[in-house]
């Protein structure tokens, strides 16, 4: 129960730092009679780990506190409502927006909720604990031949409550979609008074339970309620996959490539582009092996393996029809490590921190990852549009991704500790923020809004003569949260 | 190795979080066991003289395995560079307060 005899609102009208430490203290105090005392951390540089994301920004927390169950977060959510207390939940912080940034509130990790609490094959879902890691609920899986398959970059590190608040993706999005299109059920506490446990949604396969407050969950950031427990989709994992690489001239001839393979009605399970600076730069700087060079097409498409030749000569003719300059394939995911064909792509990332570095030498390395959708058929005006703003604000961007359904991830490298550079890269992302709106684009696919986008989102919203979504938004917000006390001024 | 080279490579961190996962000493819990936590650590202590008992504790718990340095998208060699950076703090070249060091020396 939450100890009301702790007396913490007294002391917060002070600013002084002797009732604020007094302040923090007894809110720490409070927080052990809930968890355990083993359960909250307090020291200042740890908290510092707890207050950085991968984007550069950083803020600052009382205290970390890590919840074993929805009993302990529903006692947390209790006691900060009551005393006015910032809670920003945090699953392994890799999100690239900002949105798990506390500020002056507390951080609560649910490193210590990780169980797998079932797999249900039959009925086609799992039910998990927010702090699971993607990659470890999919090495489960693989022994009943089943898949999770969102699969963002950060899968080995990124858990299922944080790709749930960021509506993750990945590379598989263009067959399997992202994180909305799989969470069946969820069970939240919302920031009332009681802490209250909801249980939205269910673990069947449909489920019509008015308005869809599940995915409006989905991609909220943690702006709305904490996600404690989530009943997911499951799908049998592909038997085999044939993997086709070529290299091409120009973005619009890999464009002609991409075309084409939706018009003889395939569906890729991956179908990702790098332009050709990273081809160029991943074979010489980290020593990448392949013959091809120009802009790069990697295409895997799912097909049990009898039947593998067949669909990788399909590939390969409309590779060469779209005036592919070399073309390489493998009949299997393992064949394709063994050639190496997946190197460029994974290069693509530690090349960005490869140049950073070299370029700023002991200076603290900002690799900024930028992530907008487009219609497919735009993005090579949308490769143009990052290109030229690049050279424009004097950046050299490498840029790639998912472009099977139209995301890429054009990616520039900063210097922290220089001001104007970093000022540079914020209007080189708003110029290309605003560019993309007006190709038909959205400011982002699959990474969030967080702290980093609030802008962008305005644009886009006014851009479209709808910015009275934004006041919608806003309304939401205040209904679930009435204290704005649960990861406040991100999002809206 | 020197403190210079430890700086440079622990300055290439973008905090990613990629390595975590294979840390056999992270036990999940909280990052200070774990190779981001442990990068941070000494970026830290190098750029801000800060340090504390419990943050320092973290790099004393560093198996030195390399696990993490596969799955570092920078490659930063962060076995070597805790094991340099824990030689430093013995040696004594380290400039942070003493009262945090006393256990270490």
């Amino acid at each position: 129960m939450i100890p009301d005899n702790i007396q913490i609102n007294q002391y917060k009208i002070s600013n002084s730092s002797y009732f604020r430490v007094i302040f923090v203290k007894n809110i720490v105090k409070a927080l052990k009679k809930i968890v355990g005392k083993n359960n909250v951390l307090t020291d200042e540089l740890i908290l510092a780990l707890y207050s950085k994301n991968a984007i550069g920004s950083s803020g600052k927390a009382l205290c970390v506190v890590f919840p074993e169950n929805s009993t302990h977060i529903s006692e947390i959510v209790r006691l900060c409502y009551k005393e006015n207390i910032k809670i920003y939940p945090q699953g392994s912080a890799t999100e690239l927006s900002g949105s798990s940034t506390p500020h002056d509130g507390i951080v609560m990790s649910f490193s210590k909720m990780n169980k797998i609490e079932e797999i249900n094959i039959v009925d086609g879902y799992v039910c998990v604990q927010p702090g699971v890691r993607i990659h470890e609920l999919n090495d489960v899986l693989s022994e009943y031949g089943y898949m999770f398959p969102v699969d963002p970059a950060s899968g080995k590190s990124a858990t299922i409550g944080g790709a749930i608040n960021t509506g993750a993706g990945g590379l598989r999005g263009a067959r399997y979609g992202t994180m909305t299109d799989w969470v069946l059920g969820l069970e939240v506490v919302i920031p009332d008074e009681n802490g209250t446990l909801l249980k939205l949604g269910n673990n069947t396969l449909k489920c019509r339970q008015g308005y869809d407050l599940v995915r409006l969950i989905v991609g909220s950031e943690g702006t709305l309620a904490i996600v404690t427990r989530a009943f997911l989709k499951i799908t049998p994992a592909p038997e085999n996959i044939v993997v086709v690489t070529s290299f091409f001239n120009s973005p619009e001839d890999a464009m002609k490539a991409i075309g084409e393979i939706k018009k003889r009605r395939m569906l890729p399970a991956m179908m990702e582009f790098i332009d050709e600076d990273v081809v160029r730069m991943g074979k010489e700087i980290i020593d990448v092996k392949t013959e091809g060079e120009g802009h790069m097409l990697i295409v895997g498409q799912e097909c049990p393996p009898e039947l593998a030749e067949k669909c990788a000569e399909k590939l390969v003719n409309i590779m060469k029809g779209a005036d592919a300059t070399y073309i390489d394939f493998a009949l299997s995911e393992s064949e394709a490590e063994n050639k190496g064909l997946i190197n460029l792509r994974r290069a693509f990332y530690p090349l960005a921190i490869n140049l950073g570095s070299k370029e700023f030498g002991e200076s603290i390395t900002l690799v900024l990852i930028e992530d907008f959708v487009v219609p497919v058929s735009k993005l090579p005006e949308a490769v143009r549009i990052v290109k030229e703003a690049g050279k424009k604000y004097g950046f050299m961007v490498l840029t790639g991704g998912h472009v099977g359904d139209g995301n890429l991830h054009p990616m520039i490298w900063t210097d922290v500790e220089n001001k104007e550079m970093m000022e540079k890269a914020e209007k080189f992302y708003l110029e290309i923020m605003e560019r993309i709106i007006e190709i038909g684009g959205s400011i982002s696919a699959e990474h969030g809004i967080g702290e980093m986008k609030r802008e962008g989102l305005k644009l886009e919203l006014r851009k479209r003569g709808s910015e009275k979504a934004l006041d919608i938004m806003k309304q939401i917000k205040e209904v679930w949260d009435p204290k704005s006390i649960l990861n406040p001024n991100k999002v809206v | 190795m020197s403190l210079e080279f430890v700086l440079k490579e622990v300055s290439r961190c973008s905090f990613c979080g990629f390595c975590e996962h294979v840390c056999p000493t992270l036990v999940r819990y909280t990052r200070h066991f774990g190779p981001r936590g442990r990068i941070q650590t000494i970026l830290f202590a190098l750029k801000n003289n800060l340090a504390t008992e419990k943050s320092i504790e973290g790099l004393y718990t560093c198996l030195t395995c390399n696990a993490c340095r596969i799955q570092c998208p920078g490659d930063i060699k962060i076995a070597e560079v805790v094991r340099e950076f824990r030689n430093s703090l013995r040696r004594g070249e380290v400039d942070i307060d003493e009262k945090v060091l006393k256990e270490v020396r």
